[in-house]
């Protein structure tokens, strides 16, 4: 689980007092929380525009679902938008940073 | 009225008259019995006797001389018995010239003005004829005046005696003599005018006396008066003196006299008035006493040195606010407070002069940013506090004018991303935690930093509550999921706001060791999210999280609203009564800080759900913490004290290092961003661009650093040629 920061150890947990019957003295009813998502390419900036990937592409007015980031299948991480303009303006369908043959990973492929 | 110097014509000319041809059947002495007849009553009339005949005879008579071509003949008596006449009169006066002389010299004047007109009424017929068609003589009641004036003139120390008798009686007026006779005054000045001697000497005389009148006054009513009284007297004093000469004196006056007592007055002393009374008349919100000074400042050219005073007081009460580190929960509506003041004095007493406002606006950045960071957290807590659940205020209408009026404040604040920052994290925490009083209030908010900064300052903000907004149908697909509903087991629900990482403000990850049923909804909740959103990932924020727990106790179960770190603590107790500090601290995992402030709300707080021993008002390792069984309370919920809510220094800290930090972040963005689309550039022009792209105040030195730290990470190079030159390094 990528950055939970949680562990679990309540199993171990303190010594029970014995005397008093295991019935709950405490129940959660509702838990209000929350997390934040960001894209799952590191700490790293794009290789491209060298704004980071929580930021914002130079393109993109806001970051997050606006500023989309790819894989290609050398495993390398893109914005979106600075990949696609990176493409169109090469003869050769290259990654800029490895130089394989550039190819969009897929969905299925990253979620492993 | 005759023109003013009429008295520069020269006496008048005897006239040479040339022998006519004589009408045969006259008379031998019918020119000498009739010129006796006219030249009786003449005498009669100054002599203010009774004449022997008839008005209409004696224009007769007059008539027929003319019409026997002895016009010049009779005009040259007339002239002759005028002269001899003034003569008399005006010889007799000078003999007399001590107190009654005005008074006297008045009504000879009257009297013989009176006469001059019965005298033109008899000799009308050679007024119209011959006296029209010769260009050089003047009209009878013209040629009496200026024989008069003559006369005057030529009676030694005659004019002296009356120009300085008039001078003296309206000084005697100034200090107050309610006997002196405007009357007189008046007529006299309006024979000067006649006689062509008022500017001669007269309005001279005047007007030096009325300048050390005034000097002497102006000095010792500033010393005598408060400047509030001083104004009172000054404007009184330009009301008499106008009012005076536009009673009595010539028109032409007007503008030197004024000049004279507003320089004595007012120009002279502008200085101390203004050092003496301004701050106080506006502390007091003297309006009437501002727009007073500020007229008769207007009046002598001196509407800057009010500017200025005004934009001195500014700079002092704001800059007080400002650094005044006692006070700080009173700057906001101090500075609101002095804005509206400020704003209705320069309309009601000002004139609401643009000037002012341009002025004033600079005086009021330079206040407010005599603290960098200060006044924008303060403004962005003091928005907070009005738009959270629970203010208590007038509604939607009173809540728009306070917010209009802090954004007064806001605009002259120049780091806009300090309060940006302070801003972000108190509306997260509105959001977040349920504690906004109204999304239309926060939105309408939000449209106005739009209208007042451009939808650049409010793309994250608005990003905020898009995120508020997805998380809800996020949440409700969450609960339809029949496949994950199979997978909880617990009876709990679950709600997660998911957060866009760059929107929100970044909390300090807080470890926490999570009850088991807490863990499992996390799981489930994180393998549904990312199956639906490919290419991310999630952190969970433990420190924000809010959880309604039952609690058993002896004589009643309740229920509590707390934060995840007090329910983490509270769940420990389903298997203990009693656990030391070290036991809590070894199987929670929170760090001792945030421990130490939890176990303090659920055990010193109002709702006391934990009894510590020993019971002393701090929380120490060595305490141990008891479930307490009695507790009672008349509510079935009940809220812990929200510890989330209170900002620590800590927090406020890190807000404004962070801001520090992405400050520099976008100074290396700006540059990288210019010399990739200019290659080559100067070190001036660089700069003067940077300036122009960012929206927070920089020292240029620090500019100078953020250049060559790209420099060494080879971003950009100095030219070879000129170090003074930056080349982008693709
Ligand atoms: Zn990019
Ligand atoms: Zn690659």
């Amino acid at each position: 689980m990528p950055g939970s920061g949680v562990n679990m150890t309540v199993d171990a947990g303190p010594v029970p007092s014995g005397e008093r019957p295991r019935a709950f003295k405490v129940k959660i009813k509702h838990w209000r929380t929350l997390a934040s998502w960001s894209w799952n390419a590191g700490d790293d900036v794009c290789g491209i525009c060298r704004n980071p990937f929580d930021g914002c592409s130079p393109e993109a007015k806001y970051p997050g679902d606006d500023s989309p980031v790819v894989w290609g299948t050398c495993r390398h991480a893109f914005h979106l938008q600075c990949i696609t303009q990176w493409l169109s303006s090469q003869t050769e369908q290259r990654c800029p940073i490895c130089r394989q043959n550039w190819e969009f990973k897929s969905a299925e492929e990253n979620e492993e | 009225m005759a023109a003013r110097g009429g008295g520069q014509v020269g006496p008048a000319k005897k006239l040479k008259i040339k022998p006519l041809k004589l009408k045969p059947k006259l008379p031998a002495n019918f020119v000498e019995t009739t010129w006796a007849k006219l030249q009786r009553s003449i005498q009669a009339v100054f002599a203010e006797e009774k004449v022997a005949y008839s008005f209409e005879e004696l224009y007769r008579a007059a008539e027929d001389l003319c019409l026997h071509k002895k016009a010049g003949f009779v005009y040259q008596n007339l002239v002759n018995e005028c002269e001899a006449q003034v003569t008399r009169v005006l010889g007799k006066l000078s003999q007399n010239q001590g107190s009654t002389f005005l008074s006297e010299l008045e009504k000879e004047w009257q009297t013989h003005c009176n006469q001059l007109l019965t005298i033109r009424s008899i000799f009308l017929y050679l007024d119209r004829t011959f006296v029209l068609q010769n260009a050089q003589l003047k009209s009878i009641f013209d040629m009496g005046l200026q024989l008069f004036c003559q006369q005057i003139e030529k009676s030694p120390g005659m004019e002296r005696t009356l120009s300085s008798g008039l001078v003296e009686m309206i000084a005697l007026e100034r200090r107050g003599d309610q006997s002196v006779d405007r009357k007189i005054l008046k007529s006299l000045v309006k024979m000067l005018l006649l006689l062509g001697l008022y500017s001669k000497h007269f309005e001279g005389e005047f007007l030096e006396e009325t300048k050390s009148f005034y000097a002497k006054e102006g000095a010792d009513k500033m010393r005598e008066l408060s400047v509030l009284d001083y104004l009172v007297h000054c404007e009184r004093r330009l009301e008499q003196e106008e009012e005076k000469c536009k009673e009595i004196l010539d028109a032409l006056t007007n503008s030197p006299l004024m000049k004279i007592v507003e320089d004595c007055l007012l120009k002279r002393h502008l200085d101390e008035i203004l050092d003496k009374g301004f701050n106080k008349f506006v502390d007091q919100l003297k309006l009437v006493d501002l727009r007073r000074l500020y007229k008769l400042c207007f009046r002598v050219g001196g509407s800057d040195l009010v500017r200025t005073a005004l934009c001195n007081y500014v700079k002092e009460k704001a800059g007080e606010y400002v650094t005044d580190d006692k006070n700080r929960s009173r700057m906001v509506q101090n500075l609101i407070d002095l804005k509206a003041a400020i704003d209705k004095v320069v309309l009601e007493c000002f004139d609401d002069e643009e000037s002012f406002h341009s002025s004033l606006k600079e005086a009021f950045e330079y206040s407010i940013n005599l603290r960098q960071n200060r006044p924008a957290e303060l403004v962005a807590k003091y928005i907070d506090a009005k738009l959270r659940s629970g203010n208590k205020g007038g509604g939607e209408e009173e809540l728009e004018n306070v917010l209009d009026s802090v954004l007064v404040i806001f605009r002259y604040i120049s780091g806009k991303d300090v309060f940006e920052a302070f801003y972000k994290k108190d509306l997260a925490k509105r959001l977040l935690l349920g504690k906004s009083s109204s999304i239309d209030a926060e939105k309408s908010t939000i449209g106005k930093f739009k209208t007042e900064c451009g939808s650049q300052f409010t793309n994250k903000l608005e990003g905020m509550f898009k995120d508020v907004d997805t998380s809800r149908d996020i949440m409700a697909g969450f609960k339809n999921s029949a496949s994950v509903q199979s997978k909880l087991k617990h009876g709990m629900e679950l709600y997660v706001n998911v957060l866009t990482t760059g929107y929100w403000p970044t909390y300090p990850p807080v470890e926490a060791n999570l009850p088991a049923e807490l863990r499992d909804y996390q799981e489930v909740f994180n393998k549904y999210y990312l199956s639906k959103h490919s290419g991310r990932r999630l952190m969970w924020q433990n420190s924000l999280g809010l959880c309604v727990v039952k609690c058993k106790f002896k004589k009643a179960t309740k229920e509590l609203v707390v934060s995840l770190f007090q329910t983490v603590v509270l769940m420990l107790y389903n298997d203990a009564d009693k656990l030391t500090y070290e036991d809590i601290e070894k199987a929670t995992g929170i760090e001792p800080k945030e421990l130490k402030r939890t176990l303090q709300s659920l055990s010193l707080g109002k709702v006391r759900v934990l009894v510590k021993e020993p019971k002393t008002k701090e929380v120490n390792p060595t305490d141990t913490f008891a479930f307490h069984y009695e507790f009672t309370a008349p509510l079935y919920r009940l809220r812990i004290n929200n510890i989330q809510l209170k900002e620590t220094k800590e927090e406020n800290q890190n807000t404004t290092e962070r801001v520090f930090q992405d400050r520099q972040y976008q100074v290396d963005a700006a540059i990288v961003r210019i010399m990739k689309s200019r290659k080559t550039l100067s070190h001036t022009l660089l700069i003067s661009e940077i300036y122009s792209q960012l929206r927070f105040p920089i020292k240029p030195s620090d500019l100078k650093k953020r250049i060559e730290s790209l420099i060494d990470r080879e971003y950009l190079e100095r030219d070879a040629s000129n170090a003074q030159i930056y080349n982008y390094l693709a």
